[in-house]
């Protein structure tokens, strides 16, 4: 890199500089200094190239959400199945059969999915895209794109946070209702199978459902839509982020790859802390009201 | 008319506990409309990185660059910009096509980004020109991991002629082709300059590309760039590093 001189003549002009240099140099500031790029190059969107960036975001949904369907489905069927058993099995012996739906949306719809499939996205598609970055970056094919007049957080990052945005929040709803739909009938089928029909008599389709239902807040319906597009955002932008910092050489690219991964992952359970506080805000402005 | 114009072009390389490296040194250079120039020198002697900052993809330490007579803003020296407002175009040696695009997306590509209003129809008419006028249009729904060293230097030509550039910077342009396909592509090449009236700047240790492009040579040594000179004057140059660089090429006397 080229060295820089700057010269300020006020030290508060300094501090701001410095102070400003060393959040931009922070990972954090990267990587909501990419994200506020790619949410202004939505905004700023040029109309006539609508077409193309349009095309652009759909086959990173695609990638994304579409091509991901199999192994979500697979988990979701996996992760319904054994909570709904381990539920059923177990609550009624402690007294909390009643809190089956509660902990169904506890589980499945507040925590578990979106978290997993941010998990199972991350490992993926977050992957995947910031290997194919990472090598578009060692192979110049970055470079190509600027010296084309075409810039990389337009052509290849906004399509990739907007598309991953859309693409969970597809894949969050998917999951949650595989889980709870296919996982209730395989819990079913399961349990008729090896118990006897003793515990499986108590599953029955109208009660589980209406108990889900009961147990779902205002806040659920919200956060449904909330955590899986700040999730998606999370690891397009770590993607992009660690796939376009790889630097010409290709053992970067693994490395960016393993970042970007484990990175999502440490954000993702953040993000997750972070917003859980909106249901303990819920919680407490509901218990003052008790009192 | 001048068309590129470089004035006390400095360099540096910082890295941590070391001494920054120099790497251009007020480098000097005038490049007129429709010459073809070739930067030459030995390997490690900064010409990619010469050729990276007239493209915009490294910012300069220190010095003046002008495309065509507008001087560019070089603390804001990029890429996007000199592509767009200077209108210069870059090749590079490894090709650098977009992997997963085909041939012909991949030189329609600058064509739909910057030209929105044209329709399919258009856009593949201009196309299906550049291909044919590198010779390749037989390989436009290949993707570029199948094709040739030779045919991917020429979709790339292809690519950046689709710029319609007023500069065109070329790393390497021959290098790994065989005699048979540098002829073709110089052919091409010099095709193209004549009916496109465009600067050429290429980076290359093949020095007879100069004879065949009727081409100047600049070298560039230690961080100077050398004044240029043509062809035929190769076997008089007194440096050390040139006459070095000439003897490994083996070039005589009557080439």
């Amino acid at each position: 890199m080229a060295v820089e001189q700057k010269e300020f003549y006020s030290i508060p002009a300094r501090v701001l500089y410095n102070m400003g240099r060393w959040w931009l140099s922070s990972l954090p500031g990267k990587l909501l200094t990419l994200f506020a790029k790619s949410m202004l190059a939505i905004a700023f969107m040029d109309r006539r190239k609508f077409r193309t960036e349009f095309r652009q975001i759909i086959s990173q949904v695609f990638f994304t959400g579409i091509e991901a369907v199999p192994l979500i489905f697979s988990v979701a069927v996996l992760l319904g199945t054994l909570t709904i058993t381990q539920a059923m099995t177990y609550m009624p012996k402690v007294g909390f059969g009643d809190f089956f739906g509660n902990l169904m949306v506890i589980i499945i719809i507040r925590e578990l999915g979106p978290v997993l499939t941010a998990f199972l996205i991350a490992g993926r598609t977050g992957a995947a895209l910031a290997a194919y970055l990472g090598n578009m970056r060692v192979e110049s094919e970055v470079d190509a794109l600027e010296t084309m007049g075409i810039d990389p957080v337009k052509y290849l990052v906004m399509p990739a946070v907007a598309g991953g945005m859309i693409a969970m929040v597809m894949i969050n709803i998917f999951f949650s209702t595989v889980a709870i739909v296919v996982g209730f009938f395989v819990a079913k089928a399961l349990l008729a199978t090896a118990m006897s029909n003793m515990v499986e008599s108590k599953l029955i389709w109208d009660n589980y459902f209406s108990s889900i239902l009961m147990g779902l807040k205002p806040m659920d319906f919200i956060m449904v839509i909330v955590k899986p597009t700040i999730f998606g955002a999370i690891i397009a932008v770590n993607a992009c982020h660690f796939g376009l910092s790889a630097q010409n050489d290709v053992r970067q690219v693994p490395k960016a790859t393993s970042s970007s991964v484990v990175y999502s992952f440490a954000f993702v359970v953040l993000a997750d802390l972070v917003l859980s506080l909106a249901y303990i805000l819920e919680y407490m402005r509901g218990f003052n009201a008790m009192i | 008319m001048e068309s590129l114009t470089i004035k006390d072009l400095c360099f540096r390389y910082a890295e941590p506990g070391q001494p920054d490296r120099v790497v251009l040194d007020k480098v000097n250079l005038v490049v007129h409309q429709k010459a073809v120039i070739c930067i030459c020198g030995q390997s490690g002697q900064g010409k990619s990185t010469f050729l990276r900052i007239l493209a915009g993809l490294e910012k300069p330490t220190s010095g003046q660059i002008s495309y065509s007579g507008i001087q560019a803003e070089l603390y804001h020296h990029n890429a996007l910009d000199v592509a767009l407002e200077h209108k210069v175009a870059f090749v590079f040696q490894n090709s650098a096509l977009i992997s997963n695009l085909r041939v012909f997306d991949n030189v329609a590509l600058p064509i739909r980004y910057h030209q929105p209003h044209r329709t399919d129809g258009e856009v593949r008419d201009q196309v299906e020109t550049l291909l044919a006028s590198m010779m390749v249009e037989e390989y436009r729904n290949h993707f570029p991991y199948t094709l040739s060293a030779g045919v991917l230097r020429r979709v790339a030509i292809a690519r950046a002629l689709a710029m319609e550039p007023r500069i065109l910077l070329m790393d390497e342009p021959t290098t790994g082709l065989d005699a048979k396909n540098r002829r073709s592509l110089l052919a091409l090449i010099d095709n193209q300059r004549s009916l496109r009236h465009a600067t050429i700047v290429m980076v290359t240790h093949d020095l007879p590309i100069a004879r065949d492009l009727d081409a100047s040579l600049c070298f560039l040594h230690q961080g100077k760039l050398s004044d240029p000179m043509r062809y035929n004057e190769l076997l008089l140059a007194q440096e050390s590093h040139i006459r070095e660089l000439v003897e490994e090429t083996g070039l005589s006397a009557n080439p």
